[in-house]
């Protein structure tokens, strides 16, 4: 029996956990709805972003959530460094948009081994957690929720919504969207599309990075954390349809509501279960995901 | 004339001798076996130094071996019997990148092609089970030190493997030690919630049949909730809601920090609280919430200790700490028992590996660091003080053994509030 309160609690904790599978796909949203470029080492990038929070903390005592002041720009230099030196010429002598994609995919997945080995030399195997402050609790509709995790759920649904209005109505977005659906015609009306491509990688980062601050908060690092967020990421992306910011905050929503209503009011053991079923019927219905363009 | 004809013959016959021989000789010179002097002992040790396993033996067993190894290698090395003298130990390595078919494929070369002495186990349930035909078809004892599964303890129970010694108590026998505390802290609802693998559905399957045999009330699950869980509030208030007053949850480190967190966060804090394996590591926990919060939690892993029981183990968790940073897990002392014990095997039965594994099968004791350590065929566990202990955070860095009563080395404490 599912009382009034109880509605509310799954809706409200659908969207707080929903909002945070769609700040985990975001970046990889970025990256593959706009440059075409299938990064499976986002998750890697995601890890990077929780580390450096995890030493501004450590060693600076700066606030996890002020900490996305550092790793925005850190991650910017680090995805352009990678992007100069070895996704740039996948751009340049690839002749279609798939030949990118599955270029980058081998390309990605030798990256993502080398992040993690250099990650554990660096800073070891070992697990690695801190005491992120605690926001308290606040009160909706007679249930109470963590603050850390709304401020996860804001920050992750003001990225979603900015990237859709800055993809949409600036120029610099629809350069972005223009190197995709016609890189020729980009070109010919003077868009540098090396420079959007590797502007795209280097922001889709940025936006992993924020995801790995945002997640140090409330669970333990170690270098090989990023693989089981990349493959939500990848779920995600094709849900919402890729390339889909709307879709990227509606699918992370359902699959949010999902999870939470299943392990709420059904059986968690079975979250998975109704997760992919639900999936696989979207995509029978709609194989191109809920939003595509 | 005849004479001299003979003698011909007689010439010819020898001279076919002498050459004969001196081929021979020739030949057996150079293909003699050649005179091994033997100069130390190999040791192979294939685990998870990189990818997505390597955090698994870097908590757990690798510093432990390797401070085995130092230990014996500062007194001379290990003494075999057969030598009649101490022979200095290398530990050969291998990295298995966390894949099973590498590791699969480096333990049949130091066995086959390297020909080591003797093997340490890998880290893990599944890497175990992976390796373990490997062991009983080259011949190696598998001192299995982080493997618990209820499947090998059938292995063992059946006879089916003669090669494998599993240390920690596996969960058919740990349910029965978990179940005899809640009973004595009269438990009266009991919420049960795990990690959805191998570990996670045995021990609390396991759990949940053994206290339903004592007819001890079960409110809720086992609730089992997949790898990638991201919040656990809507389990955590379902254990609010049912009034839960005794915990237990089978967790690693990432979802053992979530649910403490969000304990915390949502003010949940059971009376009893019983977790593992993962959150009993100070290196994770402390940096993560500190002492004071982690204070009433209980650990289970089928085996701990309190480092401050005797000087001996004190002394070792300190080196432990100046290498790591922090004492070790209660748990983690298991990978440098049982490997001490095979070496003391080895003192006594010399790097014949049968009759090192016959004396493993026929439960000998052998001295450690922990008091004497016998394997124990009929429970499948390593019978040692520290098999079937509970520990619990106390306000310090190094927990206390508070089951069975009559190794305590403190009293249990309810679950102190969070903050």
């Amino acid at each position: 029996m599912i009382t009034l309160t109880l509605f509310f609690e799954i809706l409200v904790g659908g969207i707080i956990l929903g909002a945070l599978y769609s700040l985990i796909a975001v970046g990889l949203n970025l990256q593959y709805g706009v440059t075409r470029m299938l990064n499976v080492a986002h998750g890697d990038f995601l890890m990077l972003g929780a580390y450096i929070t995890y030493f501004s903390f450590t060693l600076f005592g700066i606030n996890p959530f002020a900490s996305m002041i550092v790793v925005a720009p850190l991650m910017f230099l680090i995805a352009l460094i990678v992007y100069a030196s070895i996704l740039q010429r996948v751009v340049k002598i690839s002749k279609s948009a798939e030949e990118v994609e599955w270029r980058s995919l081998l390309l990605c997945f030798g990256l993502s081994f080398v992040i993690q080995n250099v990650a554990m030399i660096l800073w070891t195997a070992n697990y690695r957690g801190y005491e992120a402050p605690s926001l308290g609790l606040v009160n909706i509709f007679g249930v109470t929720f963590e603050v850390n995790r709304i401020v996860i759920a804001l920050i992750s649904i003001i990225i979603n919504v900015s990237l859709y209005l800055f993809l949409r109505f600036t120029k610099l977005g629809m350069a972005m969207r223009a190197t995709v659906e016609q890189p020729e015609g980009a070109q010919l009306v003077g868009i540098n599309i090396f420079m959007i491509s590797a502007f795209s990688f280097s922001l889709g980062a940025i936006l992993s990075g924020w995801a790995g601050t945002l997640i140090s908060t409330f669970t333990t690092l170690n270098p090989f954390m990023g693989s089981s967020y990349t493959l939500i990421a990848l779920v995600l992306v094709i849900l919402a349809g890729i390339g889909s910011f709307k879709g990227n905050i509606v699918g992370g929503f359902l699959i949010g509501f999902l999870a939470y209503l299943t392990m709420r009011v059904i059986h968690s053991v079975l979250t998975l279960v109704v997760i992919y079923s639900c999936l696989i019927v979207i995509l029978l219905v709609r194989p191109q995901g809920l939003f595509a363009r | 004339m005849q004479t001299k004809a003979i003698s011909k013959i007689w010439a010819v016959i020898i001279a076919v001798i002498i050459v004969v021989a001196a081929i021979g000789g020739v030949v057996y010179y150079f293909s003699r076996p050649p005179v091994v002097v033997k100069e130390k002992i190999v040791i192979g040790y294939v685990d998870a130094f990189t990818g997505i396993f390597a955090p698994g033996p870097e908590v757990w067993g690798s510093y432990w071996m390797r401070m085995l190894v130092d230990d014996y290698n500062a007194k001379g090395g290990l003494y075999v019997p057969e030598l009649g003298k101490k022979l200095p130990i290398e530990l050969r390595e291998y990295d298995s990148k966390s894949d099973t078919e590498t590791l699969v494929r480096l333990t049949e070369k130091a066995m086959a092609e390297d020909k080591v002495d003797l093997m340490f186990a890998p880290w893990g349930t599944s890497q175990n089970f992976a390796v373990l035909p490997l062991y009983e078809k080259y011949g190696y004892p598998l001192v299995a030190h982080a493997m618990g599964s209820g499947q090998v303890y059938d292995l063992v129970v059946t006879g089916a493997s003669k090669w494998v010694f599993p240390v920690l108590c596996q969960p058919p026998f740990g349910a029965k030690y978990t179940a005899d505390f809640l009973q004595w802290a009269n438990a009266s609802r009991i919420g049960i919630i795990g990690i959805s693998d191998l570990h996670g559905i045995e021990w609390t399957g396991q759990l949940k049949a053994e206290l339903a045999r004592r007819n001890m009330t079960v409110v809720l699950g086992p609730e089992l909730y997949p790898l990638t869980v991201a919040d656990l509030s809507p389990i955590i208030r379902k254990l609010q809601e049912a009034n839960v007053d005794a915990l237990w949850a089978s967790t690693y480190p990432a979802d053992g920090t979530l649910l403490i967190r969000q304990c915390m966060e949502l003010g949940f804090t059971p009376r009893i609280m019983i977790m593992g394996p993962g959150s009993q590591y100070p290196a994770i926990m402390i940096p993560t919430f500190g002492v004071k919060a982690m204070t009433g939690i209980i650990e289970y892993h089928g085996f701990e200790v309190d480092y401050k029981a005797s000087p001996k183990l004190l002394e070792l968790a300190e080196r432990y700490k100046e290498k790591v940073g922090y004492y070790p897990g209660p748990n983690t002392i298991a990978a440098y028992v049982c490997n001490e014990m095979l070496f003391k095997a080895v003192e006594k039965y010399g790097l014949d590996r049968v009759k090192i594994r016959d004396a493993f099968l026929a439960g000998e004791s052998f001295d450690t660091v922990v008091g004497p350590a016998k394997f124990d065929m009929q429970n499948v566990y390593l019978d040692a003080a520290g098999a079937g202990y509970l520990c619990q955070w106390q306000g310090e860095e190094i927990l206390k053994v508070i089951w069975p009563l009559e190794k305590a080395t403190a009293t249990w404490i309810p679950k102190t509030p969070w903050k």
